[in-house]
């Protein structure tokens, strides 16, 4: 996208910043105004965490850009009912999560089982079998290729409440009060969800550790 | 002194591992196993840290910006689309249907109540003789209550108890296709043929070219304005009686 270096008072900034020094209240003010530059610059600063975020949840890249793109679509749609409560990172966040659990409640519900996890726990969720590969490895970006490919799929194999909030703790780097506003839940329940993923994660990574 | 659980929880919670509270980085040094668990953690949370970040697709704006694009249009077109009509025509014969069963029910029909009601008060003016009509509007174009019609005092000047639909019809039959006659019009006469003076109206039109009687069947809707004609000049009364 260009560079946009439209002067402050095209999006109803006073004095004479750009759309580029302005925070992401008065760039979603200006969006509710019907300024596009400030909608594209919302865009260049969020469209690489989303995505990530997205697809980390989702572990499909084709599907987390499409709705990384969703997510933006509703934060234009929505500028007008936009409420500055919260940081708007934490905002886009939430319409991200949101629309990453339905995407896996989806997939949850078409009952797709992937080759990597034919097996569920008592809860029904899928338990993957993935026993690390013991033989010598021969080259260290293989071993560094396999290893992000473990973290990956250990990830991708959690159960969604506890996944969403490791990522936007360990991935993404949010602090805790920030995943808690994000996912709608306690500060406590947060600490607890981290702590148990981080503990099934150890158990999936113990030959990484 | 606190004990295992609570450090390894610290260490689990904190924001950053390495700025533990004094207690607990002392307990480190001692336990073994909260070094152990600390260590893990660390190492843990240094291998999702450095996972491959994805970037968003160089074609990202010009998809975000199609489909942005793509739902407007969708939007703007939204009227067009079958379910509108599906709306639109359930919404229409919803309509049709009320419409018909308030006619079927007698909503738009003088009452037999009513009926009766205007009956005697029609009789008292008789017995009263000069009884005031209830309004007319004759010389200044004003209604005007009190005035009485010679010619027809149960009746009131302008807007008078009319024959029914059918007898209109009979007359319109007799004297040809003059619905609109000029002159003075003898209710009475029609009257004296039995018929009931309640089921239609007159209006009387006045011009230049001298005054109109016309006569048309009616609904009962009660109070409403009526609109003659005086000189040339179009002038709205409020009639404060259904007829």
């Amino acid at each position: 996208m260009a560079t946009v270096t439209h002067e402050a008072h095209a999006i109803g900034i006073s004095g004479s910043r750009s759309v580029e020094t302005a925070n992401d209240h008065e760039l979603i003010a200006a969006i509710r105004d019907g300024d596009e530059a400030a909608f594209q610059e919302i865009v260049r600063r969020y469209r690489n965490p989303i995505t990530n975020f997205v697809y980390r949840m989702i572990d499909d890249y084709e599907r987390a850009v499409e709705l990384s793109q969703e997510t933006f679509i509703r934060v234009y749609t929505s500028a007008s009912r936009y409420q500055a409560n919260y940081s708007f990172s934490t905002y886009i966040y939430r319409i991200a999560s949101n629309l990453a659990i339905s995407e896996l409640r989806r997939r949850k519900r078409r009952k797709l089982v992937s080759l990597f996890s034919p097996f569920t726990n008592d809860e029904g969720e899928a338990i993957e079998i993935d026993p690390p590969d013991t033989n010598p490895l021969q080259d260290e970006s293989l071993i560094e290729n396999e290893r992000r490919t473990a973290v990956a799929r250990a990830i991708k194999s959690l159960p969604e409440k506890y996944r969403a909030a490791i990522v936007l703790r360990d991935v993404e780097g949010l602090s805790y009060d920030r995943i808690a506003q994000v996912l709608s839940l306690s500060e406590g329940t947060v600490k607890s969800r981290i702590n148990r993923a981080r503990n099934l994660l150890k158990e999936k990574l113990s030959a990484y550790i | 002194m606190i004990g295992c659980n609570q450090v390894k929880r610290f260490i689990d919670q904190a924001d950053n591992p390495a700025l533990l509270p004094f207690e607990a980085s002392s307990h480190l040094d001692a336990c073994r196993s909260c070094k152990q668990f600390a260590r893990e953690r660390a190492s843990l949370r240094e291998m999702l840290a450095s996972t491959d970040r994805v970037s968003a697709p160089v074609n990202f704006d010009a998809m975000l910006r199609a489909r942005l694009a793509e739902r407007a249009s969708t939007r703007r077109a939204a009227w067009l689309t079958p379910a509108f009509y599906a709306r639109f025509g359930a919404a229409a014969a919803v309509l049709v249907v009320a419409i018909m069963a308030a006619q079927t029910g007698g909503l738009f029909t003088r009452t037999q109540l009513e009926a009766s009601r205007d009956q005697g008060k029609n009789g008292e003016n008789a017995a009263r003789g000069a009884a005031p009509a209830p309004l007319s509007l004759e010389g200044n174009n004003t209604a005007r209550a009190g005035r009485s019609n010679a010619g027809a005092p149960d009746v009131p000047a302008t807007v008078r108890r009319g024959p029914s639909v059918q007898a209109i019809q009979a007359s319109y039959n007799r004297s040809g296709p003059r619905s609109i006659r000029t002159g003075a019009h003898d209710l009475s006469a029609e009257a004296s043929r039995g018929l009931n003076a309640q089921d239609g109206a007159v209006v009387l039109v006045r011009g230049k070219d001298g005054e109109r009687e016309v006569p048309m069947p009616t609904v009962s809707v009660g109070a409403q304005s009526l609109l003659y004609q005086t000189a040339g000049r179009p002038v709205v009364s409020n009639i404060r009686a259904s007829f």
